[in-house]
């Protein structure tokens, strides 16, 4: 007898009723089977779909999110923070709130737990015009490098409006697949606090939040970290130094 | 690098024209294959398209496993970043980029869940109590569990009408292939044979996204 037409097949794994002679076929035969038992698990597959598999699109931010990531990262794109498309633009603080909320949300709960204290919930921005006129210098160091830098480098914390900022000044940091994120770290390194991600090519300005003890947490650390997911120091600190206050 | 990067995708698009292909199938899967040859050579401009593209794919897969929005979001991000970041990695004769790109969301998505369990078990003054290789293989059956149903949900969408149609009346309505020909008054040959052959391409699709990476 000849195989069992593969329209009639896929019939019969829906669950259609079918001729006696072709269900006798395919119990005697295992390519009829097997194909049978295979279209079977994706009809059943399909029949657990519900609303919620639907494939819907992310937010908009996510793409803002990931387009800044890459121009960050790109050596093309490098130095062009004031490019007014860039949804990171430092003038733009909408936009740099989301970035900077979006970015450390996933394993915030991770975060708190362990040697963590926490990373910040909110990027403020502070304007760059805002901060040439009404911020004081509050504390400084010049960062060593530990490792892979010639570039000397330095940050400062200044006061703008009542709110703390720490501004980092390194442009010598090498090219890499991750990134550099900022801490502060307590004097014996055991509890730190992630201040924010450093564009490699500018240095940045970090808010830090209100009421932090700077003599607890003096310690400037920028590690270099990867796309891992892991929210914790990676351990790799590029530079480092300490705030005189 | 980019003679051969040239040579292996004229092999790509050449294997891939199924002689059942519907007309509107082709014209999607050349539109596929474009994007993937243009992410496999790094142009930027890919990039875009690739996520606008299967973003939707990863964000519903990553919402269906965090069950929240806000860490649907981050996965999807950290996905498309590391895509982009590993593009050296992935070849295209070793299979699709939707294919790659799961992957990729598996593994953010096991990440995610790793250190959730780390904060469960930091939180739990029971710690023997927690089988940590349980809570992994657990979320592992519900990843592809999950990865399976939207890819299909996917493939369903995309199946175009009266394919779509049919394919709903049949699975989610429970109606015989003479009841669908009659309620969208076509003939029963055709209802038949697209029937099957949607099958077909449901089950493609999940096995080109199954393939380990």
């Amino acid at each position: 007898m000849s195989h069992i037409d593969p329209n009639t097949l896929a019939l019969i794994a829906l669950g259609e009723s079918a001729l006696p002679a072709d269900l006798d076929h395919i119990r005697g035969c295992v390519m009829c089977q097997s194909e049978v038992d295979e279209l079977t698990a994706i009809a059943a597959s399909a029949r657990s779909i519900d609303a919620e598999d639907r494939p819907i699109a992310p937010p908009a931010f996510v793409w803002e999110n990931i387009e800044s990531a890459l121009n960050a990262d790109s050596p093309a794109h490098a130095g062009s923070a004031t490019n007014s498309t860039n949804p990171a633009n430092p003038t733009d603080p909408a936009a740099t709130v989301t970035v900077r909320r979006k970015s450390r949300s996933m394993f915030a709960l991770a975060a708190s737990v362990g040697v963590l204290i926490g990373g910040l919930g909110t990027y403020f921005v502070v304007s760059t015009d805002d901060s040439s006129a009404r911020a004081t210098v509050v504390a400084q160091a010049s960062l060593d490098p530990i490792r892979d830098v010639k570039e000397p480098a330095s940050a400062s914390v200044q006061q703008i409006d009542g709110r703390e900022v720490l501004n980092v000044q390194a442009s010598g940091l090498p090219a890499t697949d991750g990134f550099y994120e900022v801490w502060l770290l307590a004097p014996d390194s055991t509890s730190m606090i992630s201040v924010g991600m450093l564009d490699a090519s500018e240095g940045g300005q970090f808010p830090l939040p209100a009421g932090i003890d700077l003599e607890a947490f003096p310690i400037v650390d920028i590690s270099l970290e990867h796309f891992d997911g892991d929210s914790t120091h990676s351990a790799d600190s590029i530079l480092r130094g300490t705030l005189i206050i | 690098m980019i003679l051969m990067h040239t040579k292996s995708n004229e092999t790509f698009r050449s294997d891939s024209g199924a002689s059942w292909a519907s007309r509107s199938k082709s014209v999607k899967e050349e539109a596929d294959r474009e994007l993937t040859e243009a992410f496999a050579l790094g142009h930027e401009s890919a990039m875009r398209g690739v996520y606008e593209r299967w973003s939707s794919l990863v964000y519903t897969i990553a919402l269906r496993s965090t069950r929240n929005a806000e860490d649907a979001a981050d996965v999807t991000q950290l996905v498309f970043i590391a895509a982009w970041k590993g593009r050296a990695g992935f070849d295209p004769n070793s299979g699709a980029l939707p294919a790659w790109l799961l992957g990729i969301c598996r593994r953010k998505i096991a990440d995610f869940y790793a250190a959730k369990a780390r904060v469960e078990i930091a939180a739990s003054e029971t710690v023997e109590s927690v089988d940590a290789e349980t809570v992994h293989q657990v979320a592992t059956d519900s990843i592809e569990t999950i990865v399976d149903r939207v890819v299909l949900a996917d493939e369903l969408a995309r199946l175009g009408d009266p394919q779509q149609k049919i394919m709903e009346l049949a699975f989610f309505n429970d109606l015989t292939h003479i009841q669908i020909a009659s309620v969208l008054d076509l003939p029963l040959g055709t209802v038949k044979s697209h029937i099957r052959r949607s099958l077909d391409r449901l089950k493609t699709r999940l096995e080109a996204n199954s393939v380990t990476h």
